[in-house]
């Protein structure tokens, strides 16, 4: 596979604890347990899992946002890990990311325009005038009219706010994308819209997206292969099809049973998890899904399952899958 | 696709985007005028400032000149001519003295013409002349007070109280040419309040934009850069505040004095001089609480995710700092120092009152409010220089009073929420 | 009043007066609440869904928000009679909220007092409504509450202050509260959309299950269809400050009428159907400012089927079957010759 875009082999982020007044170190959090995947050009992998399941941190330690504590990012055959910021900073052109908060995510003292034209004025020599044309393109790209470039994000709704987030990550013609649950903070009748969008988008400058979400219907919408992670690690891993219809691990099995879908007749079979998600401080012993699974046995209990290949390219972390 | 994005561009013509367009400090300025007391504040505080500023433009008086019995004298002939206008009777009544009053009066004025035109020999013949003055006036201002007019009324029995104003020479609210009278050593109160004005305003402001400056530089630095450099610049923080201020000052009086000596007289900075060390005291004292509010605003701007955008854009640390994070910082900021160019005012304006504040030859009206105490020790002297008390002090009340209502509501149009 | 009615909102209008301008929150909402029924209630941001619990729990803000029209009839099941809530002195709305009616909101973390224990917020919500329990007894009753809600260790628990618990407890206790006084309503306002997926699928199997237990109406407010295509018997969709179809469950998700709601049904991808990246029909355009609403009515400006009549007048609702009603001119039969 001489396309793919993206590797990365074993991420792992332990987020350290620090307490007192001299800030030793107590514990860690592990955000991200060893994590591989990889991203083929044009294609888009679909990160899901709950809240603390480390997926936005993925996110984040892909674009070096954050450092890592061990494992390898590969993007287009270079090694980025162990880039420091200079040498990586040029690469940003190429790998942008989209937030989830369309209100925190745009600064609200820049003018629309401002905030297109930064990665332009940040990576390029282009002269006002370029710059300029470029935001009128990008604005009607993401179906913004040009005269909103000189007004202020506060006076426009989350959709909008979206769209301009967007315009802002395709101004240097990226190849890559994370997209960080962006469509959840938005109404519903925009949801639609922008999720159209990113797979127009997707279509015709052929970028890869790293696409992270709690929705799976979203998942299930948008992406090529599928990422299911709890408390940091993956649990199950393969492509849309695999996941969403022959889904093997009993934690996929009841996260899909547990969306809500839009038809009152709709008959399936309901699996209830009990109990919380544990704290990926103390995180449990053997498979961290024991505490909530329902076939669990004491093997579960105390052997860690490796993440297998149970058919192509279809990944099961389950003793018993 | 292409159609929906026709019909998209289509529809987002009218009801989706605000009618009026605002930038940040357009809706703030369109908040605050909206705020009436806010609004009152900030009149008040123009035209306190356009009398400070502007006022010594057209009244021209010296603010350190003194004024002499001749002058009291005048005022005296003004006060009695207009009697006699009211009631011709009384020029039949004082006679014979009040020719020798008006005589010696007109001999003084000529006097003192000559003698401002360098004549130094008028100047040693007045000077003489002044106790003659004096007992003229006494007799002129008892013999008014006895007077007794047609329907059996004494209506003058208070000119015995305008005694006062001989000696030492002074003048009283509404004496021609003084609107606000004098001082307790003969100089225009309305010139002095200008002056003083000008002063306490230039303390004020500029005191607390230097401490806005070293505030936010220190609040941007150490919330930005965090770990070691942020906790050696807060402890440091914390020291500057456990400072007894007040204490330091007053010992620390003799030295400010010597040092406003050097800089108004031997580097010849004159006023400018003698305001110096002021400044350089409030804002070394009062860049501390901008520290920390800066900081603050920092620490929760940089979770912010338009500043990990800026990140992932490659934007450098500079243009993180000054494009993101800055901007955002400075409606606190200027509310803050809207706020404490009031509190530097008053501070200013007590330690000039102790005596430690402002040295001549400057004055501000805490200094002019703590010449009055100084010397007022009796109630008569209290009738006596009521205006050297009440006017600055009311002008000081309600020029704080407005900077507070100002910054009050400024601070509602910036973030109604904010905690300052 | 109909007899199996517990509640009827009756041609209610709301308007808030803020600093920025004039918003006609609520324009002649209608919705009536059966006796052990769940009616949902679905709409966008904007929408008016909340603006319209608050006002059924008189809570809404005090100088900004006017009741302009309207009347808000419920039924007090010990008496029978009927009682305007809008009418009622603020001393016996008091014995009604949070007794009679209940509440739960999105966000459990900010509607709980963090200084005090959880249990101690529950005996409190018991203690207003019963003066003559004693302190053990509310205690042993908060316990039960806890159990109820399906709180592990419950005893342990009860002491437990909120933020050593997880959202999806705080939400647990947050019932628990509601439920204490055993009402009659219990109003939950997007109750499920902080929480994970598998705590959301807990928390309304929850409600469902104490629903059927205790007896009584629910009104769920929510964004997503998914929730309440599972959990409500009629539902009402509103869009900007109207309800714009309001009809029994089936009939809105197999037969809806409104333009809106059929664009909102097609803009959720599903997971029972639906190819990899097909485009969503959806509905263009965004939500209009409500400072700044469209003539006519409100959603001609993003709907497929505009008409003239549409931009110039507003239309009103209409039943086309019994206890279906849809405000559209689509809908409006043989009456266009009367206007």
């Amino acid at each position: 596979m001489n396309d793919v875009l993206l590797e990365v082999h074993d991420l792992v982020k332990w987020f350290p604890i620090k307490r007192g007044v001299f800030g030793r170190v107590q514990g860690h959090v592990k955000a991200v347990d060893g994590v591989s995947f990889s991203l083929r050009q044009g294609e888009t992998l679909g990160l899901v899992g709950e809240s603390g399941s480390g997926k936005t941190t993925i996110g984040r330690l892909v674009l070096k946002l954050i450092p890592h504590t061990r494992g390898r990012i590969v993007f287009e055959g270079v090694d980025i890990t162990s880039m420091n910021y200079s040498q990586f900073r040029p690469m940003k052109k190429d790998m942008q990311i989209i937030f989830q908060d369309p209100y925190s995510s745009l600064n609200p003292r820049m003018t629309v325009g401002e905030i297109i034209a930064e990665p332009l004025l940040v990576h390029t020599n282009m002269t006002q005038k370029e710059r300029e044309k470029r935001v009128y393109e990008l604005l009607e790209k993401v179906t913004l009219r040009p005269e909103h470039a000189r007004r202020y994000p506060h006076e426009f709704s989350g959709g909008q706010r979206q769209r301009i987030g967007i315009a802002r990550a395709l101004a240097l013609n990226p190849k890559f994308i994370v997209a960080d649950e962006p469509i959840s903070a938005l109404d519903v009748s925009i949801q639609a819209q922008i999720t159209n969008l990113l797979i127009d988008l997707q279509r015709d400058m052929n970028i890869s997206f790293l696409f992270i979400a709690h929705d799976l219907s979203v998942v299930k919408h948008m992406a090529d292969s599928v990422l299911v992670l709890y408390l940091g690690k993956p649990m199950e891993y393969g492509k849309n099809e695999d996941v969403f219809v022959h889904p093997r691990h009993p934690y996929t099995q009841a996260l899909l049973s547990a969306v809500p879908v839009p038809d009152p007749d709709y008959k399936r079979e309901r699996i209830i998890l009990q109990g919380e998600i544990p704290s990926p401080i103390d995180p449990p012993k053997g498979c961290v899904f024991h505490t909530r699974c329902p076939y669990a046995t004491d093997k579960c209990k105390t052997e860690i399952p490796q993440l297998r290949e149970v058919a192509t390219g279809h990944f099961v972390a389950c003793h018993y899958a | 696709m292409a159609d929906t994005e026709k019909k998209d561009q289509v529809m987002t013509k009218d009801y989706e985007v605000a009618e009026k367009s605002f930038s940040f400090w357009g809706a703030v300025w369109r908040r605050f005028r909206r705020h009436k007391l806010a609004m009152f504040g900030l009149w008040v505080l123009v035209i306190v400032f356009l009398f400070s500023f502007v006022g010594p433009v057209f009244y021209t008086k010296d603010v350190g000149a003194n004024i002499f019995e001749e002058d009291v004298a005048i005022y005296y002939e003004y006060k009695i001519e207009k009697a006699i206008a009211k009631d011709p009777a009384l020029k039949d009544y004082l006679g014979v003295s009040w020719e020798d009053f008006k005589a010696k009066v007109e001999t003084a004025k000529a006097l003192k013409q000559r003698a401002e035109a360098g004549d130094f020999e008028a100047l040693t013949q007045l000077s003489m002349e002044r106790s003659d003055i004096v007992s003229l006036s006494v007799q002129i201002l008892s013999m008014m007070s006895s007077y007794t007019d047609a329907s059996g009324n004494q209506p003058y029995a208070n000119y015995m109280d305008m005694m006062k104003y001989i000696q030492p020479p002074g003048l009283p609210v509404g004496a021609p040419g003084y609107p606000l009278g004098t001082d307790d050593q003969g100089r225009d109160l309305l010139a002095r309040l200008m002056f003083g004005g000008k002063v306490s305003f230039t303390i004020g402001i500029v005191s607390a934009l230097v401490a806005m400056l070293l505030g936010t530089t220190v609040g941007l630095v150490a919330g930005y850069a965090g770990g070691l450099t942020d906790a050696l610049l807060m402890r440091f923080v914390d020291i500057m505040l456990s400072i007894p201020t007040l204490p330091l000052l007053l010992a620390l009086a003799p030295l400010i004095r010597k040092w406003t000596k050097t800089l108004s007289e031997q580097m010849g900075l004159g006023v400018f001089g003698s305001i110096v060390p002021m400044i350089v005291v409030l804002a070394v004292f009062g860049w501390m609480g901008l520290s920390r509010l800066v900081r603050g605003q920092v620490l929760s701007l940089k979770e912010q995710q338009f500043v990990e955008a800026a990140r992932a854009i490659g934007a450098p640390t500079g243009r993180i700092l000054t494009k993101h994070l800055f901007p955002n910082t400075i409606a606190p900021v200027v509310v803050a120092t809207s706020l404490a160019v009031a509190g530097n005012i008053l501070t200013e304006a007590s330690l000039s009152f102790l005596g430690f504040g402002v040295q001549p030859p400057a004055t501000s009206w805490g200094q002019i409010l703590n010449v009055a105490i100084n010397f007022i020790n009796s109630p008569v002297q209290l009738t006596r220089y009521w205006n050297m008390i009440f006017v600055p002090g009311t002008l000081l009340f309600i020029t704080i009073l407005s900077f507070n209502f100002a910054g009050d509501g400024l601070r509602d149009a910036v973030d109604p929420r904010m905690k300052l | 009043m109909e007899k199996d009615n517990i509640l009827e909102i009756k041609n209610l209008h709301v308007t808030f007066y803020t600093e920025d301008g004039i918003v006609r929150a609520l324009q002649g909402v209608e919705y009536e609440v059966k006796h052990n029924e769940t009616l949902g209630v679905v709409g966008e941001s904007g929408c008016g869904k909340s603006v319209t619990s608050l006002t059924i729990m008189r809570l809404l803000p005090k100088p900004q928000a006017k009741v302009e029209e309207g009347q808000i009839l419920f039924r007090d099941k010990e008496t029978g009679q009927e009682i305007n809530l809008l009418e009622l002195p603020e001393e016996k709305m008091r014995h009604v909220r949070g007794n009679r009616i209940s509440m739960i909101f999105q966000e459990p973390m900010t509607a709980l007092n963090p200084v005090y224990t959880v249990g101690d917020q529950i005996m409190e919500a018991i203690l207003i409504h019963n003066p003559e329990t004693t302190r053990q007894e509310a205690r042993k009753k908060a316990i039960e509450m806890l159990k109820l809600v399906g709180i592990p260790a419950a005893e342990k628990r009860v002491d437990d202050y909120p933020h050593q618990m997880s959202g999806g407890m705080r939400q647990r206790v947050m019932i628990a509260m509601a439920l204490s006084t055993n009402p009659d309503i219990l109003i939950a306002d997007e109750p499920t959309t902080a929480l994970d997926v598998t705590i959301q699928a807990q928390i309304l199997d929850l409600i469902n299950r104490l629903q059927e237990q205790l007896g009584m109406s629910i009104i769920l407010i929510t964004h997503n269809l998914g929730v309440v295509a599972q959990n409500a018997d009629r539902i009402a969709v509103m869009y900007l400050g109207r309800i714009v179809e309001y009809a029994p469950v089936r009939e809105i998700f197999h037969d809806p009428k409104h333009p809106y709601t059929q664009g909102l049904l097609q803009s959720v991808p599903r997971l029972d159907r639906g190819g990899l990246k097909e485009p969503l029909p959806g509905i263009s355009g965004n939500l209009p400012s409500p400072y700044n609403p469209p003539p006519g009515c409100k959603f001609h400006p993003r709907c497929p089927y505009v008409m003239d009549r549409c931009r110039e007048e507003e239309p009103s609702a209409v039943e086309i079957s019994p206890g279906h009603t849809v405000r559209c001119w689509l809908h409006v039969k043989g009456e266009k010759s009367n206007e």
